[in-house]
């Protein structure tokens, strides 16, 4: 798994690719936390690269999302893989984030 | 028993020498059987269970014993830290003003024989430029003679240990290197010793709490499953966790009316955190399933109680349903969780919709939908957590869906009959390999 920040302006971009299971989403998290922490407006989570995701990553986006929320802020998903999107689908994950096709449409509005 | 012999052999000793020698040789040879006899000591410490700084406290006071030292102290290497610091000193000053002080390798003496893995000898620290001066202003010791030597184990440099000034004012000599070099030898493998007792010690309560735990975990779980005398339904469950304790729960409630309530959840992450909250989202459940209200109301409630308080994003996928033994109708709500499989009596394995609403504890204001099941005689129900299909076979391929709707479509209806089935099916596939996640069934059948 690897996770990287970028700075879009409008929004901070964070990239993570490969698996994301209980091993690493405490990194996945220490990042969104730090970004949360300083209270980031718009975060848009790119997972293009993510080929799987175990309860404990949703968890992390979550905790992501809530955080995000308790101060008004933005928290949105982007072009998620079929299988990511087939998780999120059956679990109504749908009904809990934003999610976009790309990060592109995921900025708009921003 | 040891000092005790060394007693008795000082005395022969002196006997069979008096004459041969000269008193100075004398004195000089029985000071050397006694620091023999104190590295017989620090090996015998060696083989003992004492705690680490028991053994280090012990081996420092020796040290300055045998090298008539002021002071001697051990620094242990950490890792996290790339440096030196200071775990025991004796005679000079409490480790306590020491504790702050930490040296990395190729600094001062003590770092220079952490860096080299070479014993050194200092006979006047004021021609040495190496000296950290540091360790002195930090506790007003004044330093003028030093002997360090590596504490070395399996090859690896594990600390350094220094004795400071030689009570009789004198420089130590090259003699004193090697005894302390000697000494030092024995004492990084009784440090290094009492150092695994201790983590073996700590492993060991950790396992026994870890074993306490899951019991007390199991006992949130229902240990006898309900029964109808009449024979109307049947309800069966297995729940394993991977590691010790584990997220998943079930439950089998007698609510008003004589009807019966099925519940399976699957907290995310694993381990400790998930055991935690698993066992408050149980009891916040049977508190307010106990009236019998529908299950979607069930799981608004339960929704809102598990958002209160910051969880970090720790939430829990839920499905819950009432069966009416009479008329066989299942009310059933599913927060997040994976669609149930339907087994009918013709042997046509369907799988229910999707889920209702999102997993619980996410959004604190969500309202969840009742979907309703009107059981036909012989209608099998399985609820399953994930660690069923996404268990894995020795080459790392899931079981997944398909598998799990064969299995289930040719396990014939009736709770016990598909659980024992189904698993069966599981096992076999995914033996030879670790269980990565926690695996749970729930089977319940009405039979009209």
């Amino acid at each position: 798994m690897e996770i990287e920040t970028q700075d879009l302006g409008s929004a901070c971009l964070v990239q993570v690719t490969g698996e994301v299971d209980m091993s690493n989403s405490p990194t996945v998290r220490e990042t969104l936390i730090d970004l949360t922490d300083q209270k980031v407006g718009a975060i848009v989570v790119n997972l293009g690269g993510v080929t799987y995701m175990d309860s404990s990553g949703i968890a992390t986006l979550v905790e992501g999302l809530q955080e995000a929320n308790a101060y008004g802020g933005k928290f949105r998903l982007a072009a998620l893989t079929p299988k990511v999107m087939q998780v999120f689908e059956l679990a109504r994950l749908t009904d809990v984030f934003e999610i976009f096709p790309n990060v592109e449409q995921a900025k708009e509005g921003l | 028993m040891v000092a005790a012999s060394r007693g008795a052999g000082d005395g022969a000793l002196d006997a069979d020498l008096q004459g041969v020698v000269s008193e100075n040789e004398i004195s000089s040879l029985r000071e050397r059987v006694g620091n023999l006899s104190r590295l017989i000591d620090v090996t015998a410490l060696v083989s003992s269970s004492l705690n680490l700084d028991e053994v280090m406290n012990r081996v420092m006071e020796m040290a300055k014993e045998m090298m008539e030292a002021e002071a001697a102290s051990i620094m242990l290497w950490n890792e996290a830290e790339q440096a030196l610091e200071f775990e025991i000193s004796v005679g000079g000053a409490g480790v306590e003003k020491l504790k702050t002080i930490q040296i990395p390798k190729g600094q001062g003496i003590a770092g220079t024989v952490a860096m080299t893995g070479e014993p050194l000898l200092v006979a006047d620290v004021t021609k040495d430029e190496r000296f950290f001066q540091k360790a002195d202003d930090h506790t007003g010791f004044v330093t003028k003679s030093i002997l360090a030597a590596p504490l070395i184990v399996h090859d690896r440099i594990v600390g350094v240990s220094e004795v400071l000034n030689h009570k009789a004012g004198r420089p130590f000599t090259e003699y004193d290197l090697e005894l302390f070099a000697t000494f030092c030898r024995q004492v990084a493998v009784a440090v290094e010793n009492a150092r695994l007792h201790e983590q073996e010690v700590r492993q060991s309560l950790l396992d026994q709490q870890m074993k306490l735990a899951s019991e007390i975990q199991k006992s949130f779980l229902p240990q006898v499953f309900p029964d109808d005398e009449a024979g109307r339904f049947e309800v069966h469950a297995f729940t394993r966790s991977a590691q010790e304790v584990g997220g998943d729960l079930f439950s089998f409630e007698q609510l008003p009316g004589g009807r019966i309530g099925v519940a399976l959840g699957d907290v995310s992450g694993k381990g400790v955190p998930a055991a935690i909250y698993m066992a408050r989202v149980v009891s916040e459940f049977r508190m307010l399933c106990a009236g019998g209200a529908p299950p979607h109301e069930v799981l608004t409630a339960l929704n809102a109680a598990l958002s209160r308080g910051k969880m970090h994003g720790m939430f829990v996928t839920f499905v819950y349903g009432i069966l009416d033994p009479e008329t066989g109708r299942f009310q059933m709500a599913n927060a997040g969780h994976l669609p149930p499989v339907l087994l009918g009596e013709n042997g046509d394995a369907q799988w229910m919709g999707p889920a209702t609403g999102p997993p619980l504890g996410m959004i604190p204001r969500t309202e969840y939908a009742e979907e309703i099941l009107e059981m036909k005689p012989s209608d099998t129900l399985m609820f399953y957590s994930d660690g069923i299909v996404e268990a894995k076979d020795k080459t790392g391929a899931q079981f997944e869906e398909d598998r799990l709707l064969k299995a289930v479509s040719m396990a014939g209806t009736g709770a016990k009959n598909m659980l024992s089935y189904v698993l069966v099916t599981v096992e076999e596939f995914s033996h030879g390999a670790d269980q990565a996640d926690d695996m749970t069934l729930v089977t319940t059948s009405w039979r009209g």
